[in-house]
């Protein structure tokens, strides 16, 4: 049994979920309008851990693989907006509790504070630089002065991320990590499981760049992960990891090779579990 | 030069503050509220240097000679009489900055963000405590009314409560009048713990250095023993080799530089572990018994780097 927290428009669930259902696996659905019941004990998950959504009740032991690619908010609104947001958080905390507990494979992992979907690279630098990618110089600020100066220094050549919830286009004075980019052969490397694949797909995937991208996803953690890499004469230097690889850009053949992976580790089929 | 991140009111910030000045250690406190207002960061990585700079109006200060942080709080309430947002950034934004500043600056950080938000989840703190070697209290995660029930009785109805998260809640013992109220569970997931009996010891684990502090009171939550009228008394102990370098143990593996370690003895000799606190009131405990915390956070600031390796050495203040 698969458990999939999974929002309804997630093209790459509704690939692994078809493949399942091709294998005959049975999968259970987590998806946001729903209020699942859940039930666990501390130290070790023991009878009588479950998960429940409607009337389906599944014991932790049962599952062989959780698939997260998003987590769920609290189901209910109760009132106050004081009620709320302490509900929110007790829930998102149950939920990470729940996962860190769970003896299956669970891709990914989350852990707390990791911030979904928006991973910030200089967090992550030292595990990146650490697994043989380069970095690109970076610059965070709020000052327009010091952006302008950091922008001039790159000639122009600068990517700028700014916080969640907000738009490279919006950036006056607002704060933002600006990366000064690389002239070179830009790629979209994705690690599924024990498979690595890149986007364009004419500009091939070197050996290193592969074992690269792989090392660095073992090292965050990450049995799913996306690099943006622009490769030149220098090396490969990472602009942007992702925990929520999005896939919708990836050929459709390339999609399905990803989900076959992911399916192979939530099944049980590779059996490696990533701390 | 020691970066320090809060309000100045704050009590820990204060005596913190007080302690640096007895003892000539420059410093620099940077209330997160005046992000935008009264200062801008900015630090750039280039060629794998790291270079971080302060504007404040008519004046940009190299923060060239940091040593260490301490961040108190990076998340703080606007002061009275000033509406949230008037500066130029939103909270969001400023909280943005700052957690990846301390996440990635190069220096002794205590605590880095990541480090502090494993106490965000009870639960899964409690997953590394256990594997840190620590008896944990048997605990049930649950919305299901029906299993709390269960558990409170298989418990022997000896059970407290408290909140799952790092919002702060006062630990309460079950009793058969909260039975009714279990039904409330259906809203959102409640953690149960069986009553573990015992003296409460709060560890202080600054680096290396460890401070213990036994707590006697008749309440089930020492922090709030005032509000039952119970008396509490607070006095330092040494723990035994093996607890200590487990705490600090806990700490590292955690990622903390300083940390308050909730523990439990239990009548017959056993130490429980409920949690690691990354933002501990460590003022509190100086003042009731003397133990110079805050001056053992200062060493460790001083010393740049805690070298967890080699394990279990520790020094017993």
């Amino acid at each position: 049994m698969i458990l999939a927290l999974a929002g309804p428009e997630d093209d790459l669930v509704r690939d692994v979920l078809a493949l399942a259902a091709n294998r005959g696996l049975e999968v259970l659905r987590w998806d946001e309008p729903e209020s699942p019941r859940l039930c666990w004990e501390l130290p070790a998950p023991a009878p009588p851990a479950y998960c429940a959504i409607g009337d389906r009740q599944v014991p932790i032991t049962a599952l062989s693989g959780v698939l997260v690619r998003a987590l769920p908010a609290a189901p209910l609104s109760y009132g106050t907006e004081t009620d709320d947001e302490y509900l929110s958080k007790e829930w998102l905390a149950a939920l990470l509790g729940f996962l860190r507990a769970m003896p299956c494979p669970v891709i990914n992992r989350p852990r707390p504070l990791r911030s979904f979907r928006q991973p910030l690279l200089p967090a992550w630098a030292a595990e990146i630089a650490a697994a043989g990618l380069r970095l690109p110089d970076m610059l965070v600020t709020g000052s327009p002065e010091d952006a302008a100066e950091f922008r001039a220094r790159h000639a122009g050549r600068v990517l700028t991320v700014m916080p969640p919830g907000r738009f490279a286009a919006e950036h006056d004075a607002r704060p933002a990590c600006l990366l000064a980019t690389p002239t070179g052969l830009c790629r979209h490397v994705f690690v599924a499981g024990a498979e690595v694949y890149a986007t364009p797909a004419e500009a091939g995937l070197p050996d290193s760049l592969a074992a690269r991208c792989r090392r660095a996803a073992r090292r965050l953690g990450l049995e799913f992960a996306e690099f943006q890499v622009v490769s030149d004469d220098a090396g490969d230097t990472a602009m942007a990891v992702s925990d929520f690889p999005d896939t919708s850009a990836c050929p459709p053949e390339v999609r399905e090779r990803m989900a076959r992976a992911l399916l192979d580790v939530l099944a049980g089929a590779r059996r490696e579990v990533l701390a | 030069m020691i970066l320090l991140f809060g309000a100045l009111l704050d009590t820990g910030i204060g005596h913190l503050v007080h302690r640096l000045e007895d003892r000539a250690v420059p410093f620099l406190l940077l209330d997160p509220r005046q992000h935008g207002r009264g200062f801008d960061l900015s630090w750039e990585w280039t060629n794998g240097r790291f270079r971080a700079w302060l504007r404040q109006p008519g004046r940009v200060t190299p923060l060239a000679e940091v040593r260490a942080a301490y961040v108190h709080h990076i998340w703080l309430p606007e002061p009275a009489g000033i509406s949230a947002g008037t500066g130029r950034f939103t909270p969001q934004e400023s909280r943005w900055m700052l957690h990846a500043f301390l996440e990635t600056a190069p220096f002794l950080v205590c605590n880095r963000p990541s480090a502090s938000a494993t106490n965000y989840s009870k639960t899964w703190q409690q997953q590394a405590i256990a594997a840190c070697g620590f008896a944990v209290p048997r605990t049930l995660v649950t919305n299901v009314p029906d299993e709390a029930r269960e558990f409170y009785q298989r418990s022997r109805r000896r059970v407290i409560y408290k909140s799952l998260s790092a919002r702060r809640s006062i630990v309460k013992r079950m009793t058969d009048e909260d039975l009714p109220r279990l039904e409330r569970l259906r809203a959102g997931p409640a953690q149960f713990q069986e009553w573990v009996p015992g003296v409460d010891i709060r560890v202080h684990v600054m680096g290396r250095r460890v401070y213990s502090t036994e707590i006697s009171t008749e309440a089930t939550d020492y922090r709030y023993s005032n509000r039952d009228a119970l008396p509490r008394t607070m006095r330092g102990v040494q723990l035994p080799d093996g607890i200590g370098a487990r705490c600090v143990g806990l700490a590292s593996s955690l990622g903390l530089v300083g940390a308050g370690v909730d523990l439990r003895r239990t009548p017959d000799g056993r130490y429980y572990c409920f949690e690691a606190n990354p933002t501990p009131a460590f003022a509190f405990y100086e003042q009731y018994t003397g133990q110079r915390i805050a001056d053992g956070l200062i060493d460790a600031l001083l010393e740049g780097t805690v070298n967890f390796e080699g394990g279990s050495s520790y020094e017993n203040r």
